[in-house]
């Protein structure tokens, strides 16, 4: 079974490393998307899915750093490792602030509070002109210049940017899935009363699994301020956190890859739909109707389920 | 002086405003465990709704009613024909109430337009009054009396009648209740009804005041959820108390300090949460 | 070395006085059985001792430390162990998952980000023979919520047990057993290591006084009687209570 699912990856890798070749350029942008979102959905896995806090206020995390590349790259200086860092920087202290304040938290508590600190920060940003542009955003962002013989200007240069911290970021969050300390926190999603009579300090392991999720998250949304070139509210918005809530439900809670399914889905269709209607926020809210009425598991679970059916162990 | 008068009659009024939207959020949930995110949704539909009846019959009792009613029916809909089958757990409830408000959401806007209106008030509050060297709208005290009015019905209604008793042992032992010839689903969807004819309500009061826009149902989301947070959730005490606090300071947060004055919404949110996370005034 | 000091505990939930100036002690090696009717307070003293629940009064004592305002986990690191009177496992875990966060959880390796779990061999066989020697292993892929109820009774002792305690609170282990599964359980329990101090609730008053030496009666959330076990069954308010409320 490992070697099956080793050379399913090798392939997905081949495939991804190639399609920038064979795709026009306008799809290499939207892959480019997919792979950003599916490290902003993994994220929100590991926080949802394994820990067993359902965030609905996710996107502070993304928007915050984008917001820190951006205003730093504009506005400082355009030097990559410099604006990641105090993009990255300002989701961990986010997260570290969110952390303390949203753990004390449980159930619907838990809810309102993420959505209503996220959507502070969007108030903030939406309102702040001078600091990021207000409801204008924050445009003019240059794409990084590396120092090295790498042209990160056209869509290509940056797939294989985006590509390179993708393969980092999803590598990194399986390895801690897989982890002592991944099992820990799929532990404390099952019953945290036994946890702590086992030993377990329950609050730092969901504490550190916030602060993991929101740098992953943070790094989303530092690729996603180059890629665009301008950073505006709606990346703070609860329209966001949905979006990316919904990925995670759509490819299945839990099990890292169902997000990146779901990611490149939901991109896809909205990239799809607002071809021809306006009306994808409506589709999205149905959407999340027909999941939990059709395939509360995800698409993942379905097709597990699906394959066990056909396949029995 | 008069200033500060002003503004405390303004954060008075706009707490009051903010409790009709609050308190059928924390019922629900004290009373059926349910936290609905769509009520955002009922109150911008409420308003809406409100205001296309307002400009057809110039009538606003009739708009407040049709506002509030349509809404509730939006509620009993939802709750029998969704959250009843597939919000038995909280993720199902999330999904649904998250996705319905995006989907009302969006409705609203195709169906209504972008441009932000306002709900013109009922003659009879349209005056103002003296307050020191200014002049006080006497609509603001008009949405004082409702707030003040709904609060003691609900009082009455919770601890008073033999209904308000019936939902309360619905919540706390439905098996039981049923034993007793409760009929608890009914129950139920009438407490969801309730809530959603009172965010609605609030919509078409607030209309005058804050206008109906794309987005108001986040905003007042976001408002209500403060409320509940600093008041406790579950408790009616909780958010008139709430509402009082965070409609006061609103008003003066955006009084004094525009630009930061969502700050003075998340301060106190986050001072509870540090000091008292079960709210100033939780259910016992 | 006394495993357990509990002093004048007394705890209230709003009007509700649960318990009442409770003390007792456990020594080292000792079997202590603490019985009482429905609601005499059992397992709230067994909450406050593990620490999920604060204490209103008094002061309790594990193996020497003040732990009266300890977090459960600091308590476990301590020697403490529980059980749980409504199963509470991983219930969509696999029991092998299972019995590997229990070996985990008192191990610095909990806080490895990086290397995989599967690495740590000896946790690895630890657990192996564990399942292996309470013939387990055949179930150890199974997700716990697909195992018997009985199944499920004994690994909630198996999980305190991994922990190896020092201490071990055991609230009505043969709870919704049939009698082979309760004299299976009972075996458990009587076959623990001698230097492991037991804290008993048990309804079942044939087991509970198989496998103690001594016993805690509580009543309204106050000790009624406390000494050894032949003593306290023969102590004619005991009996006064049993028989009054005993269940068919």
């Amino acid at each position: 079974m490992k070697t099956i699912l080793l050379i399913a990856a090798l392939v997905a890798l081949a495939i991804l490393a190639l399609l920038p070749q064979v795709l026009p350029t306008y799809y290499v942008g939207l892959v480019i998307r997919v792979l950003i979102f599916a490290i902003f959905a993994m994220s929100l896995d590991l926080l949802m899915g394994y820990v067993g806090l359902p965030s609905l206020g996710h996107s502070a995390f993304l928007g915050v750093a984008a917001y820190g590349a951006g205003i730093w790259s504009v506005r400082v200086g355009n030097d990559f490792l410099l604006s990641l860092s105090f993009g990255l920087g300002l989701a961990l202290a986010a997260a570290a602030i969110f952390g303390v304040l949203v753990l004390r938290a449980r159930g619907p508590q838990f809810l309102m509070l993420t959505l209503a600190l996220s959507q502070v920060l969007w108030g903030i940003a939406f309102k702040w002109k001078p600091v990021t542009g207000g409801d204008d955003g924050l445009p003019g962002i240059p794409r990084p210049v590396l120092g090295l013989p790498w042209d990160l200007s056209g869509p290509t240069g940056y797939y294989y940017f985006t590509l390179v911290f993708f393969l980092a970021a999803a590598v990194l969050m399986y390895l801690i899935v897989r982890s002592p300390f991944g099992h820990s926190l799929e532990g404390i999603r099952e019953t945290e009363t036994r946890m702590s009579a086992l030993g377990y300090n329950v609050w730092l392991h969901q504490y550190i699994a916030f602060l993991i999720a929101g740098f992953f998250a943070g790094l989303a949304g530092v690729l996603l301020a180059y890629y665009n070139g301008f950073v505006s509210p709606t990346e703070l918005h609860v329209v966001t956190s949905a979006k990316v809530f919904l990925m995670v439900v759509l490819g299945g809670a839990g099990t890292l890859f169902g997000p990146f399914l779901g990611a490149a889905v939901i991109v896809l269709m909205e990239n799809v739909i607002s071809g021809f209607t306006e009306r994808w926020l409506s589709i999205m809210g149905l959407l999340y109707v027909v999941v939990v009425v059709f395939a509360p598991a995800g698409i993942y679970g379905f097709v597990r389920s699906s394959l066990r059916r056909w396949i029995p162990a | 002086m008069s200033l500060w008068a002003i503004q405390l009659l303004n954060g008075i009024s706009f707490g009051m405003l903010l409790f009709l939207l609050s308190a059928g959020l924390t019922l629900t949930f004290g009373l059926m465990n349910i936290l609905n995110l769509t009520h955002g949704s009922y109150y911008l539909l409420g308003g809406y709704i409100g205001l296309t009846v307002a400009r057809a019959t110039g009538n606003f009792v009739l708009a407040a009613l049709a506002g509030s009613l349509a809404v509730g029916v939006i509620g009993i809909l939802t709750q029998r024909g969704l959250l009843n089958k597939f919000g038995r757990d909280e993720m199902g409830q999330i999904l649904i109430t998250f996705g319905l408000l995006f989907l009302f959401g969006d409705l609203a806007l195709w169906a209504w337009g972008g441009t932000p209106r306002t709900i013109p008030k009922p003659p009879l509050f349209e005056g103002s009054f003296p307050v020191g060297e200014v002049m006080f709208p006497t609509y603001r005290l008009f949405l004082v009396g409702i707030g003040a009015a709904t609060a003691l019905f609900l009082w009455w209604f919770q601890e008073g009648t033999r209904v308000g008793a019936q939902v309360r042992a619905s919540v706390d032992d439905a098996e039981m209740s049923e034993g007793v010839s409760v009929n608890v689903p009914l129950v139920m969807t009438g407490v969801f009804a309730l809530g959603a004819v009172l965010a609605g309500a609030a919509g078409v009061f607030g209309g005058p005041l804050v206008g109906v826009y794309p987005g108001a149902d986040f905003e007042v989301l976001l408002l209500a959820f403060v409320v509940v947070i600093v008041g406790g959730i579950g408790s009616l005490k909780g958010a008139l108390v709430g509402a009082l606090v965070v409609g006061l300071l609103d008003t003066f947060g955006r009084a004094f300090m525009p630009e930061l004055s969502l700050f003075a919404i998340f301060a106190p949110m986050a001072i509870i949460l540090l000091v008292r996370p079960a709210g100033l005034l939780p259910r016992s | 070395m006394t495993s357990l000091v509990v002093e004048n505990l007394s705890k209230s939930f709003g009007g509700l006085q649960a318990l009442d100036r409770v003390s007792l002690e456990v020594q080292q090696g000792e079997r202590r059985a603490l019985i009482g009717p429905n609601g005499a307070g059992k397992t709230t003293l067994f909450h406050i001792i593990s620490g999920a629940v604060p204490a209103s009064d008094g002061r309790l004592y594990l193996f020497g430390r003040d732990a009266t305002n300890m977090p459960t986990h600091r308590r476990a690191a301590l020697g403490l162990a529980r059980t749980f009177q409504i199963t509470n496992l991983f219930s969509n875990l696999t029991l092998k998952k299972n019995l590997l966060l229990a070996a985990q959880g008192l191990d610095h390796t909990k806080f490895s980000f990086l290397r995989p779990m599967s690495s740590y061999g000896q946790i690895h066989s630890k657990v192996d023979g564990v399942l292996k020697e309470w013939d387990l292993w055949e179930h150890r892929d199974t997700l716990v919520r697909n195992l018997s109820h009985g199944t499920q009774r004994q690994i909630e002792i198996l999980l305190a047990l991994i922990q190896q305690p020092k201490l071990l609170l055991l609230d009505e282990p043969t709870g919704g057993l049939s009698p082979a599964e309760t004299a299976s359980v009972s075996n458990i329990i009587r076959s623990l290591p001698a230097d492991i101090s037991v804290l008993l609730i048990e309804h079942d008053m044939d087991v509970a006084f198989d496998l103690v030496d001594t016993v805690t009666v509580l009543h309204l959330g106050r000790v009624l009687a406390d000494g050894p076990r032949d003593e306290v069954r023969a102590d004619a308010r005991v009996q006064e209570i049993y028989l009054g409320t005993r269940e068919a």
